[in-house]
């Protein structure tokens, strides 16, 4: 899975929102809002392909959870992004 | 509640945006929605919503916005950068088209000002203005944009506009006109003086080398700019941060007694200064960024500054009646209204604003008889 490009991603308060853009016009359709650790893993595998055992050892080193827990979550967000068409 | 109630809360987040300096957040305890809301609206009436975006951003979460004005100043903030990124993309692939038909031109202000902002982004886009300074070269131009088809506007005195794709350009024959003829006269000998000797600064954008004024005249022609649309309906305040943001950035290398002879020699020291102290007192900007002595502070600097506030992005936004939509009507309008704002500012440079109206008068007579005999 690859993220796609022209994204980009702002914080309000504690919240982050994923903004999608067609590189011309900021797309107002495309808002995913965010926590702060699904921001962490777009963060860094922005420019890369990555796999959801990736992101889930991503976030076992992060912050220190257990494998499950982290496969889950990842899963969970890769669903989310794929849905709203962030991630091909 | 009244727009001008908002105007402390709007300047305080410029301000802090231009100056790079936190908030002051005691002002925003208690803020209601229903304020924040006109708050919003208001920055794009000013042309203003990234770096209000940026003023919010610095504020706590406790005195932030309601979420759904946050994210809407977000995404105003996102859609400036998108516009300013595709903008930027036209240029650099104009220059590369013009390089190659050997048709250099000189970027006006926009992008070109758009460069001393904290966050180049975040300036909001206009159009791109192009001056082609050898001669031939504007007409040579103007077949080029006929032939690629691009959709011509009328023609005006100093350019004609064209749409490439969402991108507005307007070809310039002339820097800049001004009605006063003995003042244009020695604004053209300048602008011949430059081009003659291709005394240019270079900038980049997007690693693309791009000719633009010199400082020292830049910062006359900025100003000459912002006083035109001033004189005749009003400015916003991007064309405010414009001439401030490049002053503060350049002040260094303008030679002060220069500048102020030059500026004396064009009859816009007073008007200058005028503006100096209103940028002085509203948006905390130092004295020691103009390439002039400021002089006594006067009131019409709050009269220029409420102008400003309250008619918008070129005066736009002023409150009583609006511009008729039919072409005559609107004219019509457009002249009284410059004739009425004559006798309010006549005296920060009467031998301009005096003579303005019988200039737009005669310009558009001159306009309407070429129309005709096309």
């Amino acid at each position: 899975m690859k993220i796609k490009k022209n994204i980009s991603i702002r914080k309000i308060g504690d919240e982050y929102l994923l903004i999608l853009n067609d590189g011309k016009n900021a797309d107002y359709t495309r808002v995913v809002s965010m926590n702060g650790s699904a921001a962490f893993l777009l963060q860094q595998t922005a420019n890369e392909e990555f796999t959801v055992d990736q992101w889930a050892a991503l976030l076992v080193e992060k912050y220190e959870i257990d494998y499950g827990q982290a496969s889950v979550d990842a899963e969970a967000l890769a669903e989310k992004l794929c849905r709203a068409g962030v991630v091909a | 509640m009244n727009r001008s109630d908002i105007y402390p809360l709007f300047l305080e987040l410029l301000v802090s945006a231009i100056r790079n300096r936190p908030v002051k957040e005691s002002l925003f305890e208690n803020v209601s929605e229903e304020t924040w809301s006109l708050l919003v609206r208001y920055a794009g009436i000013q042309r203003v919503n990234a770096l209000i975006a940026d003023g919010v951003a610095k504020l706590p979460e406790v005195y932030a916005p309601p979420r759904s004005l946050a994210v809407l100043l977000l995404l105003h903030a996102e859609k400036i950068e998108a516009a300013n990124r595709e903008l930027n993309r036209v240029l650099t692939e104009i220059v590369h088209e013009h390089e190659a038909a050997d048709l250099p031109f000189v970027l006006l202000k926009g992008q070109g000002n758009a460069l001393y902002y904290p966050n180049p982004l975040h300036r909001t886009p206009g159009d791109l203005d192009l001056y082609f300074y050898r001669q031939g070269d504007y007409e040579r131009a103007k077949k080029q944009v006929i032939e690629k088809r691009y959709p011509l506007e009328e023609e005006s005195i100093k350019h004609q506009g064209y749409n490439r794709g969402a991108v507005h350009i307007e070809n310039h024959k002339t820097v800049e006109v001004v009605h006063l003829k003995k003042i244009d006269k020695k604004l053209q000998r300048k602008v011949k003086e430059i081009t003659d000797k291709e005394n240019f600064e270079i900038i980049r954008i997007n690693e693309t080398p791009i000719r633009v004024l010199p400082i020292e005249f830049n910062a006359l022609y900025l100003f000459i700019h912002l006083f035109h649309h001033f004189v005749y309906f009003g400015v916003g305040m991007r064309q405010i941060c414009d001439w401030v943001l490049y002053l503060s950035a350049r002040h260094a290398e303008i030679d002060k007694k220069k500048f102020t002879e030059t500026a004396l020699e064009f009859h816009l020291l007073r008007p200058m200064r005028v503006f100096a102290h209103a940028t002085v007192k509203y948006l905390e900007m130092p004295p020691e960024i103009f390439p002039f002595e400021l002089g006594e502070y006067t009131p019409y600097s709050d009269l220029v500054m409420n102008d400003i506030l309250d008619g918008g992005h070129f005066g736009f936004y002023h409150s009583g009646k609006k511009r008729p939509a039919g072409k005559w009507s609107g004219r019509w309008f457009s002249f009284r209204h410059a004739v009425q704002r004559s006798w309010v500012y006549a005296s920060i440079a009467p031998s301009y604003i005096f003579t303005m109206p019988i200039y737009k008068f005669s310009t558009r007579l001159k306009l309407t008889l070429k129309d005709f005999r096309c």
